[in-house]
């Protein structure tokens, strides 16, 4: 906790998203109940915990895509690039929001269309070029989700005829398409193979030199490699939050120790 | 080989106490004799349609005059049937009728369906539903019933003028049973099909797929009509398909209505065609059944029914190639 009091004391500007007392409620339930917690730019933060934690809802909040259920009730601030995202806003400021946050989902999922048509959706969505304008931005994606050279003269295929894992790259590049400075992932790499694993653990790594990077996972040794910083979520509270290297190797409560070691 | 004559005795006898897969072999036999009682239908109506069709060949096809042939059939004697029969009035008034009603249906269906599934918070939407399934649920000539006090009353008040009805009068009679309240009283018998399935169609695209579109900041008309729309288009391509085989084989109902003269529209009456009797084909099969005694009759009325399966083939054949377009075009290479 020492740590999270030290980034505190920080300009909420130098944070990618600062969130502070969020207690989020479904209905009579409470999923989250006073979390602060400031993320730092251009770095991947893994949220850990056992299923039910409250990691995926506070994920969700960020981008207010939570607001979609009726149950949803939330309190305190979330401040996206110094921008409280819960007060004053609109349907436009929320569509605004999202833009500048990608997020990519724990399965894959390509619509039903071709794969080029997927890579153009969010752009053809807010800016008004041609399709030919936006192909040379798609490959650049491509690239940098490691599937150009698998799939490059493939474009017009249907999406959903790629592997699991070409297929998470591809929603990874889609994503990319917006250039959104602040990327979060639910657990992304659950539903994959390790070799996929890999390859999206290595664009992670990439991406993060320009931008900030959440990311939910069960997978305790993919936080310790690819997280600078952890924060382990229990029964809707954070435990512990720091640099996942003091949180793996010098856990402070018992909880964290429990459940690292696997004995929960 | 010890250890192979061990195990091959007791697989042997499980085999001939089971000689047939039963369960197979009953799903073969009831497929079979399905698929013989389809082709047992098309036989039959083809058989009796055939003097018609053997006679008139193509004129069958491309003349008119179904009104006063029928009943020329009738009073033939039986030694000199009168077989001529020209259908373009009733394939005209079948196709028109059920395409106007296909479209306007459509349009109001697939809307209503949106509006049911996106617009409107869960009971509200589950007593909407219920509430059209109940719709499509209610028997045709209940449709007939009502079209005849509402709307055929409705449309001759509307859009019939006396100096109308004497400016046609060498061509037909003008009223309110026309081809305009037949399309009426069918768009509403269809359209509870078309937003019952549109809605199941909407309804089974994975919630995951809205999110992605929210989470590019696009809005929910946007997330509707570039993301739920198209994912559920096979869906809603196949309610659109069913509300038109309901269309083109209903009879009671556009009977009651439809003005039962088989008059060929003429391209130069504009929309006053839509203010023409019609008499599409199941409906003319209702209308004339009564003098099916006479065999000219019989077989005229078997040559609507055979007419009718070809529209019916040709429809499930078309809608199976714009199926293939769509797959092909959304890239799917098979």
């Amino acid at each position: 906790m020492d740590s999270m009091n030290s980034m505190d004391s920080m300009d909420s500007m130098e944070h990618a998203i600062a969130i502070k007392n969020v207690t989020c409620r479904y209905g009579s339930t409470t999923a989250l109940q006073d979390v602060s917690l400031d993320i730092p730019k251009n770095a991947i933060y893994s949220f850990i915990g056992p299923s039910g934690c409250g990691k995926t809802t506070l994920l969700r909040s960020i981008n207010r895509l939570n607001d979609m259920i009726p149950s949803f009730r939330i309190e305190g601030s979330i401040l996206v690039e110094g921008k409280d995202v819960y007060a004053h806003s609109t349907s436009e400021d929320t569509a605004k929001l999202r833009r500048r946050i990608g997020m990519i989902f724990q399965q894959p999922n390509p619509l039903p269309s071709s794969i080029l048509k997927n890579l153009l959706l969010p752009v053809k969505e807010h800016y008004k070029g041609k399709e030919k304008d936006y192909r040379s931005l798609a490959l650049e994606k491509l690239k940098l989700s490691f599937l150009y050279e698998e799939i490059a003269g493939q474009l017009n295929q249907n999406a959903l005829s790629l592997s699991g894992g070409q297929q998470q790259r591809l929603c990874i590049a889609r994503a990319l398409m917006l250039e959104p400075p602040i990327m979060l992932f639910d657990e992304p790499c659950s539903a994959l193979d390790p070799i996929s694993t890999f390859k999206i653990e290595e664009m992670l790594i990439n991406l993060k030199k320009e931008r900030s990077i959440i990311i939910v996972t069960h997978n305790m040794e993919q936080a310790l490699r690819i997280a600078d910083y952890t924060a382990f979520f229990y029964q809707g509270k954070i435990i512990e939050a720091g640099e996942t290297g003091q949180i793996f190797r010098r856990p402070k409560t018992d909880l964290l120790k429990r459940y690292i070691t696997g004995r929960f | 080989m010890l250890s192979k004559k061990a195990i091959s005795p007791c697989t042997n006898t499980m085999k001939k106490a089971f000689p047939f897969d039963m369960p197979q072999m009953l799903i073969t036999l009831l497929s079979v004799i399905s698929i013989a009682i389809i082709a047992f239908i098309f036989l039959f109506v083809f058989s009796k349609a055939w003097p018609v069709f053997q006679h008139n060949g193509l004129s069958y096809f491309i003349s008119g005059g179904f009104d006063k042939q029928i009943s020329d059939a009738f009073y033939s004697s039986a030694d000199d049937p009168s077989l001529s029969f020209g259908m373009l009035g009733l394939i005209l008034g079948t196709l028109l009728t059920t395409t106007f009603s296909l479209i306007i249906a459509g349009l109001m269906g697939v809307g209503a369906s949106i509006f049911i599934c996106e617009y409107t918070s869960g009971p509200v939407s589950q007593i909407l539903l219920a509430l059209v399934r109940l719709l499509a649920s209610i028997p045709s000539v209940i449709f007939g019933l009502i079209g005849i006090v509402t709307v055929v009353p409705v449309v001759e008040k509307l859009l019939i003028t006396i100096d109308m009805q004497i400016a046609y009068i060498p061509y037909f009679q003008m009223t309110g049973k026309n081809m305009l309240s037949a399309i009426i009283v069918l768009t509403f018998m269809i359209v509870p099909t078309v937003i019952s399935l549109s809605a199941d169609a909407i309804k089974a695209v994975p919630p995951v797929y809205k999110e992605i579109g929210y989470s590019f900041g696009m809005r929910h008309f946007r997330v509707v009509y570039k993301i739920i729309l198209p994912s559920a288009r096979s869906g809603i391509i196949a309610g659109l398909i069913l509300a038109a085989g309901r269309g083109i084989g209903e009879s009671i109902a556009v009977s009651m209505v439809c003005g039962g003269l088989g008059i060929i529209p003429k391209a130069g009456f504009g929309f006053i065609n839509f203010l023409a009797p019609t008499l599409p084909l199941a409906p003319a099969i209702i209308n004339k059944s009564e003098a099916m005694g006479s065999m000219p009759v019989e077989a005229a009325l078997f040559s609507c029914g055979a007419t009718l399966l070809v529209i019916g083939a040709f429809l499930s054949i078309g809608a199976g190639v714009v199926q293939k377009q769509l797959r092909k075009a959304a890239g799917y290479h098979d």
